[in-house]
């Protein structure tokens, strides 16, 4: 029932720019038609220019993903094995987590350059110490029967990791995630911005300031609609699915 | 008399300056319920602990017989009064399978033992769809499935409602009959402990002990005999 609800106020609104928009309150390079915007949307996603700049993004947003997946472990271990690691990475989370991806890249341009891997430190930058924050607090709250019942069992070391320590994680790396895609979503569109056009291939955020660039504002709004589409797939359709089949079902 | 699985010799426990057991001398025979009673506090669990190898910080020696591993596995089942002992990301079938190594022959032992305890239907469920007898089964059974001739329950029912508990005392009386196992079995429950043992250590301090042979008593609930032992081991608690 939410559902239906939501989806009629979702249409009602769509109808509500259009009505607005055909009246003529305001210009059309400021205020587009609803039915120019998702027209725009339709060509500029068969011409490929637009699907071309999101698979861009994406793949950016993926390898960032995929080394934070990996540092943010790396990290949390070595925190276990030795307390100057951990106090040393407890410092770096209080430095580094709230530092916005957006302030640093002054500094990245210095660093690194102006390239895509520019753009990809940026995201994990984003993305990391959210990940790190809620592992560190998965391991401190471990459940102490869980590793009672390993001993008595006589569990080794391999299995006490795999299945004890790394699946009690879980819950704590989905919520890590869920924050980290948040963070790394902004940080990449707004790096892309700055970054522009890198190589052959520029990713969503330029093609939004692209648009702007040459007032063509059915173009930004379609822009927009992908990054809010995109946010949407992957907070109920990955997240979501992610949730229900881990923790949900698991009642953790 | 039976053969003797495990021996304690001049056990002496301490945390940090406090004495919690002092000269304790103790065996365990093959194929009795031996219960631990007393209340809450008083060194039960960690008894336990220090018999099921969960924790090596003591003085004095216990042996175990070599009887107690059928395959030389050493690992000695405890059965918890906590529900979390099985992992809640895993099924049944995988949380009871989870601690051994998988062939033929344990996986015939598993479908036996389900089939007693009455969990077969339940073995794709997760721990959370299931009550709190059912969880204490699938850990008893976990607990069988293991090569040792013991099993520890530490205060295994406590968090059960009565019949549920009944319930699953007659079960371990079965267990005991069907599987051959010693077991070990904590409570502060003194019905409990009169229903199930064949000798109940009462714990009264750190020191003093008291020990109650009921073994060819078979008494039954609900008679005036048990009811007089209930009242003699309240006797002695206070």
């Amino acid at each position: 029932m939410k559902k239906i609800r939501k989806i009629l106020i979702f249409v009602g609104l769509i109808l509500f720019w259009e009505i607005i928009a055909q009246i003529g309150i305001y210009p059309e390079t400021i205020f587009p038609k609803m039915s120019d915007i998702l027209f725009e949307l339709f060509i500029a996603f068969t011409e490929k220019t637009l699907l071309n700049t999101v698979i861009y993004s994406i793949i950016i947003l993926l390898k960032g993903m995929i080394i934070t997946f990996i540092l943010s472990f790396l990290l949390v271990l070595l925190s276990e094995i030795n307390i100057w690691l951990n106090d040393f990475l407890e410092l770096l989370i209080t430095i580094a987590h709230p530092l916005p991806g957006i302030a640093i890249i002054p500094l990245v341009i210095l660093w690194i350059g102006i390239g895509e891997n520019a753009i990809l430190f940026i995201t994990v930058h984003a993305m990391l110490w959210p990940v790190v924050v809620n592992l560190k607090s998965g391991i401190t709250s471990i459940n102490d029967s869980y590793l009672k019942m390993g001993k008595a069992f006589n569990f080794n070391f391999y299995k006490k990791i795999k299945h004890i320590y790394f699946m009690n994680l879980i819950p704590n790396l989905i919520s890590g995630l869920k924050i980290a895609w948040a963070r790394g979503w902004r940080a990449l569109i707004s790096s892309e911005m700055v970054f522009g056009v890198v190589g052959s291939t520029s990713g969503l955020g330029w093609y939004i300031f692209e648009q702007r660039v040459y007032m063509n504002t059915k173009g930004l709004y379609a822009g927009l609609f992908v990054i809010i589409i995109l946010g949407f797939m992957i907070e109920s359709l990955v997240f979501k699915k992610l949730e229900k089949n881990t923790v949900e079902k698991w009642g953790i | 008399m039976n053969t003797k699985l495990i021996e304690l010799k001049n056990i002496n426990k301490k945390f940090n300056d406090d004495i919690i057991i002092k000269d304790l001398n103790l065996n365990i025979y093959e194929n009795e319920i031996i219960v631990i009673l007393g209340k809450s506090g008083i060194g039960k669990s960690t008894l336990l602990g220090m018999i099921s190898k969960l924790d090596t910080d003591y003085e004095g020696e216990i042996t175990y017989s070599d009887l107690i591993f059928e395959n030389n596995k050493i690992s000695l089942p405890v059965i918890f009064q906590s529900f979390d002992q099985l992992l809640p990301w895993y099924d049944i079938e995988k949380n009871i399978l989870l601690p051994f190594e998988k062939n033929d022959f344990l996986y015939k032992k598993f479908e036996r033992i389900v089939k007693i305890l009455e969990i077969d239907e339940h073995l794709k469920k997760y721990p959370k769809e299931l009550s709190g007898g059912m969880k204490q089964r699938a850990s008893i059974a976990r607990a069988l499935l293991a090569d040792s001739k013991i099993i520890f329950l530490d205060e295994p029912f406590g968090s059960l409602d009565i019949s549920m508990r009944r319930n699953l005392q007659d079960l371990i009386l079965k267990i005991k009959k069907d599987f051959n196992k010693t077991m070990f079995f904590i409570t502060h429950d003194i019905e409990e402990a009169v229903y199930l043992a064949d000798r109940i250590i009462i714990m009264q301090d750190s020191e003093k002990r008291i020990e109650i042979n009921l073994k060819d008593e078979n008494l039954k609930r609900y008679t005036t005999k048990f009811d007089e032992k209930v009242n003699e081991i309240i006797e002695f608690l206070n």
